[in-house]
């Protein structure tokens, strides 16, 4: 059954994108309401998953850039993190735990498809010929566009650790 | 090589993809400095911890919720359906049809400049019409009386030959 097949994955990526859980729960509706409405066009040359993310992508493109989310705030990290489990090393959980909510507040950060393509590469672990279809964009235009999101996060984790050492 | 430059490398570094002679100048670049070092620490540790967020569970009431869609959508075309078959019925074409033909009419002398004289040329064929009918209704009264004259003549003339009457006589 579709709901049962995708719910979660759409429900993630939708949370990851707009990092609200609410936020998140009406967009997956949207996006089934779209989905059953657009079966009569699927393309069955094309994976049905690869088909239904791209048709997700679209809808959360659309809303960010009518919504333009990045004005939002993301639910607070240690909501988010509520599932984690606990590491051996307290101190050093603590020091993932923190990098994690800076990633996950530093998503914020990126642009609309800059971060869509950092998503499913880099949280959903799809390859960048995966990410590429479901984007709609040649590979190459999606390998600059993740090293562009990557070194952003990476810079903004940079930034963190040296005001650290500074105080 | 400026550190500028060297960053557009840095993701590529990190993910094994340099051809050698790129390797080594990125290599040689970062011995001598620290900050673009930090920066391929925090590439790695970004991208371990981005891979290891994990994934939530969506409410049950989202499911409820994602479960009934299809049925909404149906329920809400049936009705749709049922409305639209009572419109659409094969049997009430004609009335449609007459009842579009009636508004196109009323909507040519609505909007006709010139509406008098519609009304007298409508007024004129109707008394046409009207006392061609009284004509019509005269003459069928004066058949109508020929008939009965003649039928009472060929009563008289059977009467006079009828042979029961003369064996009675």
């Amino acid at each position: 059954m579709l709901v049962d097949l995708y719910s979660k994955k759409i429900f993630n990526l939708a949370y990851q994108f707009a990092g609200s859980r609410e936020e998140a729960e009406d967009l997956t509706q949207d996006i089934f309401v779209k989905l059953y409405g657009s079966l009569s066009k699927y393309d069955f040359e094309r994976s049905f998953t690869a088909w239904f993310l791209t048709l997700a992508r679209n809808h959360l493109i659309d809303s960010y850039r009518r919504t333009k989310w990045e004005k939002r705030q993301r639910d607070d990290f240690e909501a988010h993190a509520a599932t984690l489990a606990s590491s051996d090393n307290p101190e050093r959980g603590l020091v993932l735990e923190e990098t994690k909510r800076v990633l996950w507040e530093g998503l914020n950060l990126l642009p609309g498809d800059v971060r869509m393509a950092v998503i499913l590469k880099e949280i959903q672990g799809k390859s960048y010929e995966e990410t590429a279809e479901i984007m709609g964009l040649p590979v190459g235009t999606v390998k600059s566009r993740i090293s562009r999101g990557r070194l952003q996060l990476a810079k903004l984790l940079r930034g963190r650790k040296e005001s650290v050492h500074v105080v | 090589m400026s550190c500028e430059r060297f960053e557009a490398l840095l993701v590529a570094y990190a993910d094994g993809e340099l051809e050698a002679a790129e390797r080594t100048s990125v290599e040689a670049h970062l011995r001598d400095c620290p900050e673009c070092a930090e920066l391929l620490a925090c590439l790695r540790t970004a991208s371990a911890s981005l891979a290891s967020l994990p994934e939530i569970e969506p409410g049950p009431e989202l499911r409820r919720e994602l479960l009934a869609i299809p049925l909404r959508k149906r329920a809400a075309r049936g009705r749709f359906a049922l409305v639209l078959d009572l419109f659409l019925k094969p049997s009430l074409q004609p009335y449609y049809a007459a009842a579009s033909i009636f508004l196109a009419l009323v909507s040519l002398y609505a909007i006709n400049p010139d509406k008098s004289a519609i009304d007298k040329a409508v007024f004129r064929t109707f008394h046409r019409g009207y006392s061609q009918v009284e004509k019509l209704t005269a003459e069928a009264g004066s058949v109508k009386d020929r008939l009965g004259d003649f039928a009472q003549n060929v009563y008289a003339s059977l009467e006079r030959i009828s042979p029961f009457k003369r064996a009675g006589e």
